[in-house]
């Protein structure tokens, strides 16, 4: 069994943020100690704090507590307090005392201090794939899409109207993309704590682009389509995005879309 | 005349954080089942991602806006997945060629599996599920795990 130590430090990546190291068996008694570095973070006017409890062999439920009222306090001045490496039997009293409501939970003190930048500070995370242009592989992608919409946060109904969108527009690259020599579709997925966009891009034929943007232009004047049974599926990723775009790019034709966040 | 023979390559690119792991993980046993890989060929191949991917975010991913890229190539009888980080500290470059390299792992490694640290890098269980597994480092110190894995003739 490890000795208690407590230290902070500024994370050397982003100094905004400070690393709160804690060690060893966590009881009453270390609360002071505890405290008192608190204080100095106070006084350095961080706001941002990330608790490392890696090192943590053993927490008491009144530590725990204590922790709750400093994150209290962050919080009333835009702030934050977040727990990260938590072991398996701390992650277990964290779950049985309900507290992983109040504390977000990382794996390490990188992934906390990437949400911070996520959440407060308008990071991107972005996420590129390339797959053949074949409809089989479209359904995995989407799912990860709607999932990593989930996991930051979106609500419900954006992550299935993100899917949808993700859906139409890439089934639709596979129809129109040429399906000579080695063709394949590219994604861009890019989130942040206000929106997403979305790049599709597909090498086509200069036939495939004029098709494509006529049936984007069905949404806008349905009753002059030539051909009434084809755009439905962009009308309504129109319809759900909140800006949308044919672009041609020197790799192929680029549709982009951007949604706002709405829950 | 034949037509050649080539692989369906399946890329993504990540930011390097643990917590997208699980969902990559996720993402390429969907696309193996897509391409008529089974149940059980695709979960094994899960297991796989998970080990080299959480390598890649947490030994090579240093810079917090670092990225992991994942390949997948699928032929009809087997896969390769090739996973590639920034790079990270000597230290952590020399384990994880003694990782991947030695067959019975050398006293250090030995050493460090038996105090829990790091033990191995999770790549037992890579090795025990795939054909073949390789590293290369190149001189900007981009770090590649190469793993092959073949389909069986039996329940796969």
């Amino acid at each position: 069994m490890h000795e208690f130590s407590v230290k902070s430090s500024r994370s050397p990546e982003v100094p905004g943020i400070i690393i709160l190291k804690l060690s060893g068996t966590v009881t009453t008694e270390n609360i002071g100690a505890i405290h008192a570095e608190f204080d100095r973070i106070e006084q350095e006017d961080a706001n941002f704090v990330v608790a490392d409890v890696e090192s943590v062999e053993g927490i008491t439920s009144s530590v725990i507590g204590e922790m709750m009222g400093w994150r209290l306090s962050l919080a009333k001045r835009d702030g934050d307090l977040v727990l990260a490496g938590p072991s398996e039997p701390m992650r277990e009293l964290i779950l049985a005392l309900g507290v992983n409501k109040i504390f977000r939970l990382f794996k390490d003190v990188r992934g906390a201090v990437r949400y911070f930048g996520w959440e407060y500070r308008g990071q991107i995370d972005r996420f590129d794939f390339a797959f053949p242009s074949a409809l089989s592989y479209v359904p995995p992608v989407r799912q990860f899409v709607r999932r990593i919409a989930r996991q930051k946060g979106y609500g419900e109904k954006d992550a299935f109207r993100i899917e949808t969108i993700i859906d139409e527009i890439c089934n639709n690259a596979v129809e129109h993309g040429s399906a000579i020599g080695d063709n394949h579709v590219d994604v861009q997925f890019s989130i942040d704590s206000r929106k997403v966009e979305i790049n599709v891009i597909n090498t086509c034929s200069d036939d495939s682009v004029e098709t494509v943007k006529r049936m984007a232009n069905f949404s806008e004047n349905p009753n002059k389509a030539e051909d009434q049974m084809r755009g439905r599926g962009l009308a309504l990723v129109k319809m759900l995005s909140s800006d949308f775009k044919i672009l041609d790019s020197e790799n192929g034709t680029c549709v982009r879309v951007t949604k706002i966040r709405e829950d | 005349m034949s037509e050649e023979l080539r692989p369906q390559r399946f890329q993504i690119s990540f930011p390097g954080d643990l917590e997208y792991v699980s969902s990559v993980r996720k993402l390429i046993s969907e696309v193996l089942v897509s391409q008529q890989y089974s149940h059980k060929f695709a979960y094994r191949s899960e297991v796989i991602v998970d080990e080299i991917c959480s390598n890649a975010v947490k030994y090579g991913c240093r810079a917090v806006g670092a990225s992991v890229n994942f390949e997948c190539l699928i032929w009809p009888d087997h896969i390769e997945m090739l996973v590639k980080d920034p790079g990270g500290s000597s230290n952590d470059i020399s384990k994880l060629r003694n990782a991947v390299t030695e067959a019975q792992p050398g006293p250090e490694l030995r050493r460090v599996q038996e105090a829990g640290l790091n033990g191995g890098l999770g790549l037992e269980i890579v090795r025990m599920l795939a054909e073949s597994i390789d590293v290369n480092i190149d001189e900007n110190n981009i770090t590649s795990i190469r793993v092959v894995r073949r389909r069986e003739e039996t329940g796969e």
